[in-house]
């Protein structure tokens, strides 16, 4: 139901790994921000390949929603797996995050 | 109570933990439990592992080991999760932290996940129980797949007749379009549908005006008094107090419950009353703003899943190009009925210019006249007097299109009032000053004209003008255009103003040209005017050639198109054009109305 929209310039996509949780969230939050350019406004996290995410997890999605929230930008969840989309309803995520399923 | 047991030991640091609940997943899966308990499980693991390394690191245990013990029998399931920390106690009350925090979500999913939580504390260690109860385990793993299998289908297919369903609404409202007439009652029906596919139970549809910066109301259901009409967006601190605003001036959704500060829902407050939770949704075509979807029910806690999210977002991006297409076909019908309505007008001033202009003896007099749009404010007119003479007659009413084609057809019909001044230009001129100032007053406008009366025997012509420009004048021995102008302002600007008549002994073979002021300054795609020099050269040219008026008509029409394109003009052009001549053929009227 949701349409695809091409990707406009100033968006970044960063993918997250197939296991996001504190053992390594500490590196996915270092080299997402490394990515962050100031012409960006919006970054899309394709969570395609994600087979689990903790609280930790998503604790570093907020920080990089913190992040281009300062800016007035946004941040978009790509195509969670459906345990990982349950989690995102369950801590309501969905509220300040858009979640795209292609 | 419990049928068997396993025990994990990891080391105290996130890794280890990580590999633990791994491990766990696995023991869990042999156990029989499906793949939503099993993701469960393995969450609720490593949020109590995580934590009891954090406890751990923290007070100087980080040596000692984690350890998970997990014990599983038919009616549930128990992880007990062991720490070394001094200073953690389970809290009374485990809820979400702020959206924007990036911590204190573990605990939280700790109590959702499981049934029961008990955190008791030893003298070394302590023991984090969590329990929950297990659907009945069956040992043959054909059923476990079979029913996993028809669980699948099972959702596949609801997803599948809920798509089918929306799709299905969306076509039959999409072909309603052309039968409805009411935006209003369009709107409620299509977010009637909506509200029963989310459960929603109230709502605001505001479109914007853009020109006056305000959010207006189109359609609302569910309130015990009405919504405001209309909201201003840009007021100090708007975004801060109303929720519609604020989700337009920060372009994206705002999703409210009980949590969301009560200032930012003051207005829906006062219309729907408390408590409130739900969308507020900007809706766009394109990267134009539309307007605003708020969707909501009466409950402090219920919000929209992710599907019913992005189900408001396809049926309100929907519903606002419906509606934008219903409102340009309404556009569109209303200037089809104003074209309509221009061209039976542009019919009518046609009718009011004469059908058969009269032809002195001796004389001949032909006219054009273009309007700038399909009516237009110039007018002429040639009225036959008595003893053969005529009054050839010219005027601008300032402006374009109907204001200026009313004032044109009023103007004709004082013209034609006074039969016994017909003869007096100058004091005919001051009698249409009288009767019409009041009202070219009252609308400020004004009209420039012009008189001549022609006196065929006498060969003289007697030329009055009310801030019109000169007529020109020249005969077949002449090689200069003579500019006649008279004194006294526009029709409409001074009340009770004298109007002189100066009388002309007409040249031999003479040819007069009365013209509105339209013609001479028409522009060509360089902006350059025609000019009257060049409409005097022309005259000069029509005199040496000796050709009778309606040919001349002709030659200056075919002048003006060499200038610029005769169908976009700025301002309407008349000329009216009177030659002496041995031939005393019937002139022709051209008459040509163009847009």
């Amino acid at each position: 139901m949701t349409a695809t929209m091409p990707l406009p310039s100033t968006t970044l996509v960063i993918a997250t790994p197939e296991d996001l949780s504190a053992s390594n969230v500490g590196e996915f939050r270092e080299r997402s921000r490394a990515q962050i350019e100031n012409e960006h406004m919006c970054i899309d996290i394709d969570m395609s390949r994600t087979t689990f995410v903790d609280s930790s997890g998503l604790g570093a999605l907020v920080s990089l929603y913190k992040i281009m929230a300062v800016r007035g930008g946004s941040v978009r969840l790509l195509n969670p797996i459906q345990s990982v989309l349950q989690l995102i309803e369950l801590t309501r995520m969905h509220r300040i995050f858009e979640v795209v399923r292609a | 109570m419990y049928s068997s047991s396993h025990i994990i030991d990891c080391p105290s640091t996130h890794a280890g933990v990580r590999q633990g609940c791994r491990e766990l997943r696995g023991y869990l899966a042999t156990c029989g439990l499906d793949d939503q308990q099993l993701a469960e499980w393995e969450l609720v693991a490593i949020e109590a592992g995580n934590n009891a390394v954090q406890y751990s690191e923290r007070h100087g245990h980080a040596a000692e080991p984690i350890r998970m013990i997990v014990n599983t029998g038919e009616e549930s399931v128990e992880v007990a999760v062991t720490d070394h920390s001094s200073n953690f106690d389970w809290p009374a009350d485990v809820a979400l932290p702020p959206d924007d925090s990036e911590h204190g979500r573990g605990l939280f999913l700790i109590s959702e996940l499981t049934d029961s939580v008990r955190y008791l504390r030893g003298h070394e260690e302590n023991f984090l129980l969590m329990e929950k109860r297990r659907p009945k385990i069956s040992t043959e793993l054909d059923v476990q797949r079979d029913d996993s299998l028809e669980h699948t289908m099972h959702l596949m297919t609801e997803e599948l007749v809920n798509s089918y369903e929306t799709l299905s609404a969306i076509f039959r409202f999409s072909s309603e379009i052309s039968l409805v007439d009411n935006v209003n009652l369009y709107a409620e029906k299509w977010i009637g549908e909506l509200m029963k596919v989310t459960g929603g139970t109230w709502y605001v549809l505001r479109q914007l005006d853009a020109q006056k910066g305000t959010l207006n109301l189109i359609s609302s259901f569910g309130g015990r008094s009405s919504c405001p009409p209309k909201l201003p967006l840009r007021g100090k601190g708007q975004e801060f107090r109303c929720v519609e605003c604020a989700a337009v001036l920060r372009r994206a959704d705002i999703l409210f419950d009980g949590g969301t500060p009560q200032q930012l829902l003051t207005g829906l407050k006062r219309t729907f009353g408390l408590p409130l939770s739900g969308l507020c949704h900007p809706i766009y075509i394109g990267q134009d703003l539309f307007g605003v979807l708020t969707l909501g029910t009466h409950s402090p806690n219920s919000t929209f899943t992710v599907s019913q999210i992005n189900l408001v977002h396809t049926f309100a991006d929907l519903l606002s190009v419906q509606i934008n297409n219903l409102q340009n076909y309404q556009i569109a019908l209303q200037a089809r009925e104003v074209t309509r309505e221009l061209q039976v007008a542009a019919g009518i001033q046609r009718s009011l210019l004469p059908q058969d202009i009269p032809q002195p003896k001796g004389f001949q007099i032909a006219a054009q006249s273009i309007n700038a749009r399909q009516v237009g404010g110039d007018f002429y007119d040639v009225i036959p007097c008595p003893g053969g003479g005529v009054l050839l007659a010219i005027a601008d009413v300032m402006g374009k299109g109907v204001p200026a084609a009313m004032f044109a057809a009023i103007f004709r019909s004082h013209l034609r009032a006074r039969p016994d001044l017909l003869t007096a230009p100058g004091k005919l001129m001051m009698w249409l000053n009288r009767v019409l100032f009041s009202d070219l007053d009252h609308v400020d406008m004004f009209v420039t004209a012009q008189l001549a009366y022609l006196d065929p025997k006498a060969h003289k012509l007697v030329l009055s003008s009310a801030g019109h420009c000169p007529a020109l004048l020249t005969g077949k021995d002449m090689d200069t255009v003579l500019s006649l102008s008279g004194e006294g302002p526009p029709l409409g600007i001074t009340p009770g103003a004298t109007y002189e008549a100066q009388c002309y002994d007409l040249p031999v073979s003479s040819r007069l040209l009365m013209y509105t002021d339209g013609l001479a300054e028409m522009r060509n795609h360089e902006q350059k005017t025609l000019g009257d020099d060049a409409v005097k050269e022309w005259l000069l040219k029509s005199a040496e050639q000796d050709s009778p008026a309606s040919a001349s008509c002709a030659t200056l029409l075919q002048l003006a198109a060499s200038h610029c394109d005769i169908h976009h003009l700025r301002d309407d052009i008349t000329y009216l054009m009177l030659t002496e001549s041995s031939n005393s053929s019937q002139a022709a009227i051209i008459n040509s109305f163009m847009l």
